[in-house]
């Protein structure tokens, strides 16, 4: 049982890409009834490992790009046996650092509202480089690559 | 009510950012939880354009979530409880 499905993104093939944000993983499957069914991932904070991933997407070469909010984190593999894991961040308000999703946001009655948002932020653009909501630092970033090279913030 | 704000590199749009998508031009879109949606060139904000406001009207959001670019000016987005497509920022 899925639980909190995010995205969904699709790949050259037309599979279908899903974080499952209960279950701390990701799913891939070919089509919208679930035929080819494969998942990675569980609950943690080591690599193979996720932590209510709330975002994916897929560069143009097929990478998987992964907001992994609980973990304070992005993540790239190449593919879904999680082959070239490379990760980057650390929870804070620095460069190279996120707070995810946990922020106190205004409805619009201005009632403070702490329900747990999930960002749904991640994609990557014609250069390869990735961009990303770090949401209860209020900011977009981007980076060139999963090093954090090339960090670049706009506030909001 | 369509809103535009004239803002270059400036931060015009204070909100929580929700979700973002990049259309065929490069530019930057994203759904703020406050219910507004903001496009900007590049990066540093460059031309960066607010769209919408709180409500349930036309041109408004309650809280617009996901946001997909569909074309290079469109875009669709997810309000709380149910499904708009709204024109484009033009």
């Amino acid at each position: 049982m899925t639980y909190g499905l995010r995205g969904p993104c699709t790949d050259s093939s037309g599979r279908i890409f899903i974080t499952d944000v209960g279950n701390d993983r990701i799913i891939r499957i070919n089509n919208c009834i679930g035929e080819g069914l494969v998942t990675f991932g569980e609950r943690g904070q080591e690599k193979g490992q996720f932590v209510e991933p709330t975002a994916i997407s897929l560069t143009a070469g097929g990478e998987i790009l992964i907001n992994d909010a609980g973990n304070r984190r992005d993540v790239k593999i190449d593919d879904m046996q999680g082959t070239g894991w490379a990760e980057y961040g650390t929870q804070g308000n620095e460069v190279g650092q996120f707070q995810g999703m946990y922020g106190v946001t205004q409805q619009p009655n201005g009632i403070a509202d702490q329900t747990l948002f999930f960002p749904l932020g991640i994609r990557c653009d014609a250069q390869g480089r990735i961009y990303f909501i770090d949401q209860a630092n209020k900011r977009l970033v981007r980076m060139n690559d999963m090093d954090g090279s090339g960090w670049m913030e706009f506030k909001f | 009510m369509l809103i535009f704000i004239p803002s270059v590199r400036e931060n015009m749009a204070a909100g929580t950012p929700y979700s973002l998508d990049l259309d065929a031009k490069g530019r930057i879109w994203i759904s703020f939880l406050e219910g507004f949606v903001v496009r900007m060139d590049d990066i540093g904000g460059a031309a960066l354009q607010q769209f919408g406001s709180p409500g349930k009207g036309d041109w408004q959001f309650r809280r617009p979530m996901g946001i997909v670019c569909m074309v290079y000016s469109g875009f669709f987005s997810r309000p709380q409880y149910d499904i708009r497509l709204k024109g484009s920022m033009h």
